[in-house]
């Protein structure tokens, strides 16, 4: 069904009144990073980190944006800068954190970084590395459970993982110690970054991986309820849920 | 990356039900083999992630960046008004043949080409912005089109 739509005549004021072109220029201009963050949630292949960065992006925008144009600055601002706030439990949680700092495009920023938050994204780093050794050790089939491991099993990754942590955000390993390992255009694309120079560190490079691989966002779900609206409509609500299922 | 849509039917959507659900789904794929689980951030979600946490220590939850990032500052009516003005005046433009026309015809003698007005999509906000910017960019042939009295 169509949306009720404008007559001529509020068309013709609506155009006619300059307040609502300045208006959408001002929303356009304070949106489009968010837009832009959006974008990269949807598309990029490694982005948890990145959207960490993005949300700062974001942040610094709504900090130095020019809201003196807006109609009711005061209240714009007081919104926009609250809004973040109330949305950081999501972005700081720490494997967003863990994926930021393994990521060799940002080791060089220095950002705002609580101690907590960076204690929380290393007590995950050390979580990680122990549960694939724990992995690791009963894919050996000499235990059945986790229960039955020993204590003092050999963790082969968990070993000095934060000793290698320190050695790759210091630039001070193997090949990482060349200037060319973190030129932009070489750490552009994490993945073949790790393949190239990540051997230096190479337990680290296990758990970047993974962490790099973890998806950022809904959007197969969503396309699917996307499609569940277009084949349950008002016209075939009669429809078993059996046939649903398996048109979806 | 496994994703599965299910048709749930009678039963009801409360998070033990999803929280089940997802259970029974990480069993079946061997939990150690799942790392991760990405969801939207609705209450009841959150209840599945404490719920899924308890029974799986190492998995870590993820809220979906798009739905975060799409549900920032959208909802003041300072950015939200001047949108849904954007998505009315598109409507307008688009479904009215003889105003469209006109429309197209003062874009040709503005710019030498016709603009295209994009369609604003209710649920992906860049496409809104994209909308805007093409409305935007067609503001001088729109005050031609309603000044030549077209939409009298």
């Amino acid at each position: 069904m169509r949306s009720k739509q404008k007559t001529p005549a509020t068309a013709t004021r609506e155009v006619k009144d300059d307040t609502n072109c300045e208006q959408l220029a001002v929303v356009l201009k304070l949106l489009q990073p968010q837009a832009a963050s959006v974008d990269v949630g949807q598309t990029d292949g490694c982005g948890l980190g990145r959207v960490r960065h993005s949300f700062f992006m974001l942040l610094e925008h709504f900090n130095s944006f020019a809201y003196s144009a807006a109609a009711d600055p005061a209240q714009l601002k007081q919104h926009v800068l609250q809004a973040p706030a109330s949305r950081k439990a999501y972005y700081l949680r720490p494997v967003p954190m863990l994926s930021f700092l393994l990521d060799p495009r940002y080791v060089r920023r220095t950002m705002q970084m609580s101690p907590t938050v960076l204690a929380c994204a290393m007590v995950l780093l050390k979580f990680m590395v122990a549960s694939h050794d724990v992995k690791s050790a009963l894919s050996n089939e000499i235990y059945e459970n986790e229960s039955y491991l020993p204590a003092n099993f050999w963790k082969d990754i968990s070993h000095n993982i934060m000793t290698k942590y320190t050695s790759f955000r210091a630039r001070k390993r193997g090949a990482l110690k060349l200037p060319i390992s973190w030129a932009e255009a070489t750490a552009a694309d994490p993945n073949s970054w790790r393949r190239t120079w990540g051997d230096s560190v190479p337990h680290l490079q296990y758990v970047s991986v993974k962490i790099m691989r973890l998806p950022t966002k809904f959007g197969a779900g969503e396309r699917s309820f996307s499609n569940a609206a277009s084949i349950q409509t008002k016209m075939r609500s009669r429809m078993s849920y059996a046939t649903f299922h398996k048109l979806l | 990356m496994y994703v599965e849509t299910n048709v749930w039917g009678e039963s009801r959507h409360t998070a033990a039900n999803t929280a089940a659900f997802n259970a029974k789904r990480i069993e079946s794929l061997g939990a150690r083999n799942v790392i991760a689980f990405v969801s939207d951030t609705e209450n009841k979600m959150k209840v599945v992630w404490d719920e899924l946490s308890e029974s799986y220590p190492w998995m870590r939850m993820i809220p979906c960046a798009s739905h975060c990032f799409d549900l920032l500052i959208w909802k003041h009516p300072y950015v939200a008004r001047p949108l849904m003005c954007c998505q009315k005046m598109k409507e307008f433009w688009r479904h009215n043949s003889f105003p469209k026309s006109v429309l197209e015809r003062c874009q040709h003698e503005e710019y030498g080409k016709v603009v295209q007005l994009q369609r604003p999509n209710s649920t992906q906000k860049k496409y809104q912005v994209m909308a805007s910017k093409s409305l935007l960019k067609t503001q001088v042939a729109m005050e031609k089109a309603v000044v030549d009295g077209v939409c009298k």
